[in-house]
Formats: C-alpha cells, structure tokens, sequence
C-alpha cells in the first residue's frame, strides 16, 4: 500500500470514528498517524474536523442529537488530544485567533458552550474557556491577559442574559476593538444587537463562521 | 380543558420567581419559605388577576433533598452546584437513598406551598402541583451532559437511578393530591428535539412517567406538561402520559405555524403558551406583549382548548407590567367568539 494511500485510509478512519462515535477507532488511526509520520495537522483538518462537518449536518437535519454530538466530541478529542502536540505550524497559515469562552455568572448551563468551544478549537482557534458561572470581571481579566480577539458569551437564562450587557459594557470600556459573540437560548440577533455585541451565534456550528469574519475583520484594522 | 368555548379565554402567566416581587421578598427567601412563597403567589393572583397558579418553586427542588448541593443566589434561580456533583459516578445512581417527600427540606415547603394556596385560592382559581420528570431529576444531581453520555454508554445503571427517583415521585404525587391539587405539571424538557431523540427518549424516561401519569390519572387529577424546548415530540408525550394540556415555548416541527398546531394538536390537548419569555416578556414592552397575544389567540384560542400563558415561567425579573397586558390582552381579544 502507498503512503497517500495508507494516510487517505487513517483520515477516513478518522472521518468515520467521529461520525460513527468510535473513540477507539479515532485514537487508533490518531496514534499511527504519529507514529508514521503523517502530517498531524491534516489529520486534524482532513480528519477529525471533516467527521465534525458531518456530524453538524447530522445534527441540524435532526438525526443526531446533543447525546449523539456529545459521544461524536468525545471521539473527536480522544484524536485531537494525540494530533496536536504533534502539529508543525511552521508555514502553516496563522491561527485563526483567540478566543476567550465562558457562561456568563449565576449560569451554569454549559453543554452549548463546550460544544462551541470544541467547534473553535478543531477549526484552528485558540480557546480560553473560563467555564461556567464566570463573574464578568473574570471576562475582564481574561481578555486583557490573552489580548483575545474575540469574547464569546453564553447563558441560557434570562435572568443571566443582562449579565452580557454589562459585560460588553466593561470590556469594550477596557478594549473598544475587541469583537464579543454572544450564544444561548433566550438570545437572539435582535438582543445582541440591543446589547453592543459584534456577533451572534444561533448554534454551534454558525458561532466558527461569525468569528472567522470578526477575526477577519479585527486584522483589517 | 372541555374544548368550549367559555367567556373569554383563559390567561395565566406562569410566575414562580416574578411572584416574590409583589411581596417584596428576596428569592433567596421566596424559593426556601412556603408562607413567603404563598403570600407571594397570592399577592401575584390579586395584581394580575391570573386564573391558574402552579406551585412550581425551580428545578432543583428534588435533587436538593437527594442530597444535591444548591445555590440560593438572593435575586436569581437556585440552581444545582454542578461542581460539587451529587452523583459522582454511574455507579451512584443505584445508590441513591429512598427518601420522604412529606418530610425532607425542600420538598415539604413546596408541599406546605401548595397546601397554603389551595386553602387560601384553590376554590377561585386552578392551583396545579409540580413534579421534575425522573430523568430531568437526575440531570440536576450529575448534570446534563454526563447523564447523556450515561444515556448512550450504560443506561442500564442509569435506569436504576431512575427506578428509585420514580418511586419517590409517586409519592410525591400522592402528598400533592392530598394536598388539593386540581392537577400537577410534569416537566419533560428532555423530550424535545433541542435534546435527545424520540427513541431515546422513549427508552429511557418514557415508561418512568408513563406509571406516573397513571397514578396521577388514577387519583382523578389533570396532566399538564411543561415542555419548553425546541421541537417538543407531541406524539410520544401524548403517548405516554395522556395528558390533558401540554404547556410549550416552541412549536413542534410538524407545525410551522400556530394554525399548524391548533389543527394537528389542537383537538387532543388543550394547549398551553405560547408567549416567548425572552423576547416579548422579557425585552419586549407592553403593547409588544400584546400584539404576540392577539396573535395566538386569533390563532389557537377558537373552539376552546387554549390557556394563553408564557412560554415557560414568566421571567423573574422581567416587568410585571408585562403580566398584566397579557391578561388585559386575555380581555380585550380573547372573548368569545374569537373575532
């Protein structure tokens, strides 16, 4: 068997171990890309994120659902964690940016934020995530110290939603050029508009586009 | 719930927190005292002019008396401390304590709640009960995304949590129905398809509320399902638990359209909603409120079979103002016959 031929094989077992939430299989493949000298970084595009692709589609067509998805991230990292410390980036294009990630204070509901927040890693970014129940000062902080390009916020209740609005209040006091994604149930376009956010993220799959064009954006100015 | 056509459609918007700011109480005092709590709900009644409570406190209730750690922030939701996990492995869940209903922390306040308001409104207005469904409960005790990851790995340890959590519930729906409820609130949130699949679903906490829709049935009580997520499964809820209402925030697929569902549904449950909570109730003003009801009940209120109410709990901060245009809006375009 040829080296394109063996590597095009792991990519697919790689693909299909996603899609199918075959953990062993992903790590398997994940390993002897390694192992034989595969380029590690295209495991993770051509791979890990092409099985991720699919599963989105799964999920907005309604045959998978956060269970599913769940199990298909679970794969996905048990890759991601052998692939990327093996990632050459020299001549590699730039990462796509910094993200500093959390579910605003009083919130504790995190299931869409973890899956956005693996959304942005297999896509190039990287992730700060501050978890749940995050003070806004937290926020703060951790902007400031990552230099982040974009803040994305999450909650899913109402009563924490008001939350974001100050939030964006104190970070664009501290940072006017930094781009803010907001992300959570009672949210809608319309809010985060009436809040000064730069983005707004309806799942988790449409939260990679919005900040590729908010980082795109960023570096125009 | 007969499908007439009564005087006027009937209103309700659900408040469980929004309630203690009539009163003037902190939430922190409303969500841990039953007298509070009622004087509340009651104050709620008399300035909105609502026609049904529910004695819905939050979504932690059962999970705390299990054991669960639980926040009570002053003015926001308790809610399950999910770093501090009540059931660490799945293991646990078959180790779960039988516990008492009528005798442990949280709920026997919301029982001593419920006894209050029947006593004090329960011939005027429709006072409703509530209970978490069993898989919902245990979401609160290991949270939702390692319960479903538990769905989809062992879900036969997770059954035997569920088994436990049922025997509880029914006991807790035999102390509601002592009590006086004319009917209890089942909340079903899992079964949605912003959750998991109908199968699953089905597999795993359907024939769990199947036996408690009985016993409720059996004592002569109303069902209502409180179902507020995105694409709620009509087909297997009804299936299950028979109810008489299902209470949503969201239309199911099948029904684009509020037509849709007063035509597909609208015969078999009375339906119950479906003002948004965060974009009219929440942000909108007055006259927006009114507009979303005007709307549904031009859409949904004909025939009977409609309870205009919020989509989920009116939102605890939002502006009371807002409850008060939904009943006035009750008033203005729901008499019958619907123009």
């Amino acid at each position: 068997m040829g080296t394109d031929e063996r590597f095009q094989e792991l990519l697919a077992d790689m693909k299909d171990g996603v899609i199918e939430y075959d953990e062993d299989r992903v790590k398997i493949a994940a390993q002897a890309v390694v192992d034989e000298g595969f380029d590690a970084y295209v495991g993770i595009m051509d791979g890990l994120a092409a099985g991720m692709e699919v599963v989105g589609e799964l999920f907005d067509s309604q045959e998978y659902f956060v269970p599913e998805v769940l199990m298909c991230a679970d794969a996905l990292y048990g890759g991601l964690d052998i692939l990327r410390p093996n990632v050459d980036m020299a001549g590699r294009e730039a990462i796509k940016g910094e993200v500093v990630i959390g579910v605003v204070e009083g919130d504790v509901h995190d299931i869409g934020k973890n899956l956005v927040k693996m959304m942005f890693e297999v896509a190039g970014f990287t992730v700060h995530d501050l978890g749940a129940d995050v003070p806004i000062d937290d926020f703060v902080e951790a902007q400031i110290s990552t230099n982040s390009d974009i803040v994305a916020l999450s909650a899913m209740m109402t009563t924490t939603m008001m939350g974001m609005k100050k939030a964006i209040i104190k970070l664009k006091e501290k940072n006017p050029n930094v781009m803010i994604m907001l992300g959570g149930a009672p949210v809608t376009g319309e809010i985060a508009d009436m809040f000064g956010a730069d983005g707004y993220s309806e799942n988790a799959s449409n939260a990679v586009s919005e900040a590729i064009k908010m980082v795109g954006a960023l570096r125009k100015m | 719930m007969q499908h007439k056509e009564a005087d006027r459609v009937p209103c309700a918007p659900l408040a469980s927190g929004a309630a203690r700011r009539v009163l003037g109480v902190t939430y922190a005092e409303y969500a841990q005292d039953a007298d509070l709590a009622a004087q509340s709900q009651i104050q709620w009644v008399e300035l909105t002019g609502s026609d049904a409570v529910c004695t819905f406190l939050d979504l932690s209730v059962e999970a705390a008396d299990y054991g669960q750690e639980v926040k009570f922030p002053i003015e926001d939701t308790p809610q399950a401390v999910f770093k501090h996990p009540f059931i660490t492995s799945t293991d646990d869940y078959a180790r779960l304590p039988v516990i008492n209903p009528r005798k442990t922390t949280r709920m026997s306040v919301n029982l001593r709640y419920l006894e209050l308001m029947v006593n004090a409104i329960g011939k005027q207005k429709a006072v409703l009960g509530f209970i978490y469904g069993p898989l919902s409960t245990l979401s609160q005790m290991r949270s939702a995304e390692k319960l479903f990851l538990d769905c989809m790995r062992e879900p036969d340890k997770v059954h035997e949590g569920l088994e436990i959590v049922t025997q509880m519930l029914l006991d807790y729906v035999d102390a509601q129905v002592e009590r006086g409820a004319i009917g209890i609130v089942m909340d079903t949130l899992f079964c949605s398809g912003s959750i998991m699949s109908r199968d699953l679903w089905m597999k795993m906490e359907g024939p769990y509320v199947e036996r408690i829709a009985q016993k409720i049935h059996g004592a002569g009580l109303a069902i209502m399902i409180h179902n507020c997520g995105n694409n709620p499964y009509f087909d297997v809820q009804i299936e299950t638990m028979k109810p008489e209402a299902i209470s949503i925030a969201y239309l199911p697929n099948e029904c684009p359209t509020y037509a849709d569902l007063k035509k597909t549904w609208g015969d078999k449950v009375m339906i119950v909603g479906i003002i948004p909570p965060s974009q009219v109730l929440f942000m909108g003003s007055t006259s927006d409120v009114k507009e979303a009801c005007k709307e549904q009940i031009q859409a949904l209120a004909p025939g009977g079979g409609f309870l205009l109410s919020s989509g989920c709990e009116f939102p605890p901060n939002a502006s009371l103002l807002n409850a008060i245009a939904m009943m006035e809006a009750a008033e203005e375009y729901g008499r019958y016959p619907i123009e």
